[in-house]
């Protein structure tokens, strides 16, 4: 059935407010219960997110060729019109040349090879075959080899989550993702993976996951998060709903350390964000963008009343707006 | 012979011999490569059999000629994006390249995003463009069109709308 025209209606006025640049995170958390609310709003607004996908394929450079130029666009119908020759379909042009480039420096070389990667600030998107929802964020790598038997995942790094689907008997295969630290088994679930401190952390949303270390084995059940290593199983703590705002295109801050949220945001864009030690403990909260980093460090600097410098190639600092002299 | 009920697979085979061989020369005259010609006529065909609207076969050749002007437009205008795209892709240095996977999924989303925003004015596609594309906050929107801010957003929520419309038809 197709959601109400005022459902959909509400979903657009929530997507704008949130990417208004004004929404605090009290706004974010309103609209996370307007989504939690019904099935439904949850549905529109899934949708209105895979649009904002779609669009954000499109470099900006391509989109002001293309679908700003109007007036260019109508010149080249003419100009076909009235050659009225026979137009090839354009095949795609390019080699390998664009993997080497910027896009892959965060990722090891593996994931060159993975099925699925995304540069630094992209995100992506899967739908399985057994039903299965897979979204990758910013510069994460996932190989998928189900066969008759299992349904096998290797993570190679990033920030994936994964909502199993149950379409034709699949539950009957078991869904694992080998992290190369250790298993991770779904238990008909909703799940976070996080590559972080030479480790990783499981968020989980909805049912359960076993892990399965050299370490040990433990369940981590719904609403708890666990970080581990290949030598480490750490104890289930309770999970930050926070975690999975990137799905929003949004990082939300809340009393977060500065150093912290820089880190978090250095993710998203090539080139390091350093902040000045004296700086790093101080409190933040926000909503900011991963989309525009530049944005969101404007947004932080001015909030703490610091200083953005940039060197001309790599570094990003975020200092006191007068640094002290030594 | 006015006939608004699905058309049999008689009277399709009848429209289709009767109509196609001058649709392809139409299409052939308006676009010069027989093989566009060839499959817009599939095209024109497919949308007549599958289109909502009650078919009379009196007006057949008048409808036939209605569609395939619409796909022939379209073919061009896509035609127009693609070659703008590929200049495009050849302006950027050759480190910023997409993978040639990102490429087709970029093109793709030209397509269809040029399709989601066929119908609205040129300030509300620009607001759209700039926000989701560019990344700009409303307020550089509103300064760049030399509007409101409170413009903007209804700019954005119409975008949304015509996107999600097209997107997802009721």
């Amino acid at each position: 059935m197709n959601p109400a025209p005022n459902v959909v209606e509400e979903a657009i006025r929530w997507m704008v407010l949130l990417q208004s640049g004004q929404a605090s995170a009290e706004d974010y958390d309103a609209c996370m219960r307007w989504r939690q609310a019904d099935a439904q709003h949850q549905t529109v607004w899934d949708r209105l997110g895979a649009i904002n996908q779609q669009v954000q394929q499109i470099p900006p450079k391509v989109a002001h060729a293309t679908l700003h130029d109007e007036g260019g666009t109508q010149q080249r119908i003419k100009a076909m019109m009235q050659r009225r020759q026979a137009l090839k379909l354009v095949v795609l042009a390019g080699g390998m040349a664009g993997l080497f480039g910027l896009g892959y420096q965060k990722l090891p070389w593996r994931p060159l090879l993975a099925d699925y990667a995304t540069g630094v600030g992209e995100t992506r998107q899967l739908a399985l075959s057994d039903g299965s929802d897979i979204r990758l964020n910013t510069a994460s790598a996932l190989d998928v080899d189900y066969d008759a038997n299992l349904r096998l995942l290797r993570f190679y790094g990033g920030e994936i989550l994964f909502t199993t689907g149950h379409a034709h008997g699949s539950s009957d295969r078991p869904f694992i993702v080998d992290t190369g630290h250790g298993r991770v088994r779904a238990l008909g679930t909703r799940f976070l993976l996080r590559e972080q401190d030479d480790g990783i952390m499981v968020s989980v949303f909805e049912g359960a996951v076993e892990v399965a270390a050299a370490a040990g084995k433990a369940t981590v059940p719904a609403g708890q998060a666990l970080f581990f290593t290949r030598q480490y199983l750490g104890v289930a703590q309770a999970v930050n709903a926070d975690s999975i705002a990137w799905i929003n295109g949004v990082v939300v801050a809340r009393n977060m350390p500065l150093g912290a949220l820089l880190k978090e945001l250095e993710r998203y864009r090539h080139g390091a964000i350093k902040c000045a030690p004296e700086v790093a403990e101080v409190r933040i909260s926000g909503v900011f963008p991963v989309n525009d980093i530049d944005k969101a460090l404007e947004a932080v600097s001015d909030t703490l009343g610091l200083a953005v410098r940039r060197s001309w190639f790599y570094w990003t600092y975020v200092g006191p707006a007068v640094p002290p002299s030594s | 012979m006015k006939n608004p009920e699905a058309l049999s697979l008689a009277v399709i085979g009848q429209l289709y011999a009767e109509h196609h061989p001058w649709l392809v020369k139409w299409l052939y005259r308006h676009l010069g490569c027989p093989h566009n010609a060839a499959d817009l006529a599939q095209d024109t065909f497919t949308r007549v059999l599958t289109a909502r609207e009650k078919l009379y076969v009196d007006e057949a050749k008048a409808l036939l000629t209605l569609i395939a002007k619409g796909l022939v437009v379209d073919h061009y205008r896509r035609s127009a994006l693609e070659q703008a795209f590929q200049d495009a892709l050849a302006s950027l240095p050759e480190a910023s390249e997409p993978s040639p996977e990102a490429q087709a999924l970029a093109l793709e989303a030209v397509l269809a995003v040029d399709r989601m925003l066929a119908e609205l004015p040129g300030n509300v596609r620009k607001a759209f463009l700039l926000s989701r594309i560019d990344g700009l906050s409303y307020a550089e929107i509103a300064d760049r069109l030399e509007v409101s801010v409170s413009s903007v957003q209804q700019y954005m929520l119409r975008a949304y709308a015509a996107c999600y419309a097209a997107a997802y038809p009721a």
